[in-house]
């Protein structure tokens, strides 16, 4: 059953192309208007960076996400996939496992966009920095699906999706600011493990409450 | 098999189900009457489990459909107003990803030959956002022809058909009476509820006026 709703939303973002395409091009705008407007040297620039990074991905995110659960509106296809005989926790799970791949891959694309235009150099050590940002973003979307499905029933959900997301990313934005920074710099492990471990204990709490309660959440 | 006691259902204070009660029997069809916005829908939804009351109980072969056990769901088909499938998924995409939660339905193999039955096969492949209202209907009832349940829960089954998709309505519920399913379906026109439904229930003012 997993695999039939992760494969579901896999096939249809590969028909609309609209999740990845809308954050790829909001998340190159975004990056454009940092690059255009911002006259500070390269090491004030460098220390915010990681800052920029994340701010760029919370837009992106909530833009994507929506659009993930705007789908499941047309044609009330939800109503009908939640009448199903089916554990409705799954569903919070594949959300999460797309969301995370969509924002993944976006991540990927726009990595070297933002270094270049930014004029920053790469970060000495590629790997870790990519796979900590990964780390992230699986609590990023446990914590975005959830609000979504909360939202999905209302008719304000545009409105209220940011509203009520932004609080609740603010802790994972900031300890994902301190961990890039940390790790653009070079900084070891032990200086950044307990962001590392706030990271952690958001994804176990938020994994656990978006899978329990999603049976709640999504009844009108 | 259907026992439904009490259902309470507000919307910003205003009462749309009053405590509707009613029981079904195996093998039988009712029809579901009453004017626009007297609750008809919403008592569909309870039932099927996608929108919640305030209170009351249901109970689906013994067992309690409210709760959050969703096997007790296992043998109910819910088919709404709206085509409740993905808009950029073909029809045989959406048949294909709706069946896999559906238990001993048929077998995928056959999606073709009901399509096609249902005067779709053309069209198989398209993404259904190109379909018309009575399209869309036909694949609704292609899902209800391909999936296994004992109670179908259906939302103006007759909305969007031409002649000819009326008449396979019809036959469907001549198909389904023949096999003893249960079904409950929306209806707005009280002679073909008459010659379909076993049963005719009335909704009027969030209560059962007629049974």
């Amino acid at each position: 059953m997993l695999f039939s709703l992760i494969k579901k939303e896999l096939m249809m973002e590969f028909r609309s192309k609209q999740i990845i395409l809308s954050m790829l091009f909001f998340g190159l705008a975004i990056i454009l208007i940092f690059a255009l407007s911002s006259n500070v040297s390269r090491v004030i620039l460098t220390n915010y960076a990681p800052g920029m990074f994340w701010l760029m991905n919370l837009f992106i995110i909530v833009l994507g996400v929506h659009r993930s659960f705007a789908y499941e509106k047309d044609f009330d296809a939800f109503s009908i996939l939640i009448s199903n005989p089916i554990d409705r926790g799954l569903i919070f799970i594949a959300k999460w496992v797309s969301g995370f791949l969509f924002i993944s891959v976006t991540q990927f694309v726009i990595f070297v966009p933002f270094f270049k235009l930014l004029l920053l150099e790469f970060p000495e050590n590629t790997l870790l920095f990519l796979s900590t940002t990964l780390f992230i973003n699986i609590a990023i979307m446990a914590v975005a699906n959830l609000i979504s499905g909360i939202v999905l029933r209302s008719k304000f959900s545009e409105i209220l999706l940011p509203l009520l997301l932004f609080p609740l990313l603010s802790p994972i934005a900031i300890a994902a600011t301190k961990i890039s920074n940390s790790v653009i710099s070079l900084q070891p492990f032990a200086m950044w493990n307990e962001w590392f471990l706030i990271i952690a204990s958001i994804i176990v709490i938020f994994g656990l409450a978006g899978y329990a309660l999603f049976d709640y959440v999504v009844e009108e | 098999m259907l026992s439904v006691d009490r259902i309470y259902k507000t919307f910003n204070r205003f009462n749309i189900l009053n405590g509707i009660s009613f029981s079904q029997q195996e093998g039988e069809i009712i029809a579901l009457m009453g004017k626009n916005g007297s609750g008809k829908t919403t008592l569909l939804r309870i039932i099927a489990r996608i929108m919640k009351p305030d209170s009351g109980s249901i109970l689906f072969q013994g067992n309690e459909l409210l709760s959050n056990n969703s096997l007790f769901r296992k043998n109910l088909l819910y088919l709404g107003h709206d085509p409740g499938m993905y808009s950029f998924l073909s029809a045989k995409e959406n048949l294909r990803f709706a069946l896999s939660f559906r238990y001993n339905s048929q077998p995928i193999t056959k999606i073709q030959k009901v399509l096609d039955h249902f005067e779709l096969s053309r069209f198989s492949s398209e993404p259904i956002s190109v379909f018309s209202k009575g399209m869309l209907q036909r694949l609704k009832l292609a899902y209800a022809e391909l999936s296994s349940w004992d109670l179908l829960l259906f939302d103006e089954p007759f909305t969007g058909l031409d002649k000819n998709g009326i008449d396979l309505v019809g036959q469907l519920i001549k198909k389904w009476r023949d096999k003893n399913k249960t079904v409950i379906m929306v209806l707005h026109n009280e002679h073909r509820a008459k010659q379909i439904a076993d049963k005719k229930l009335l909704i009027d003012s969030g209560k059962i006026i007629l049974d």
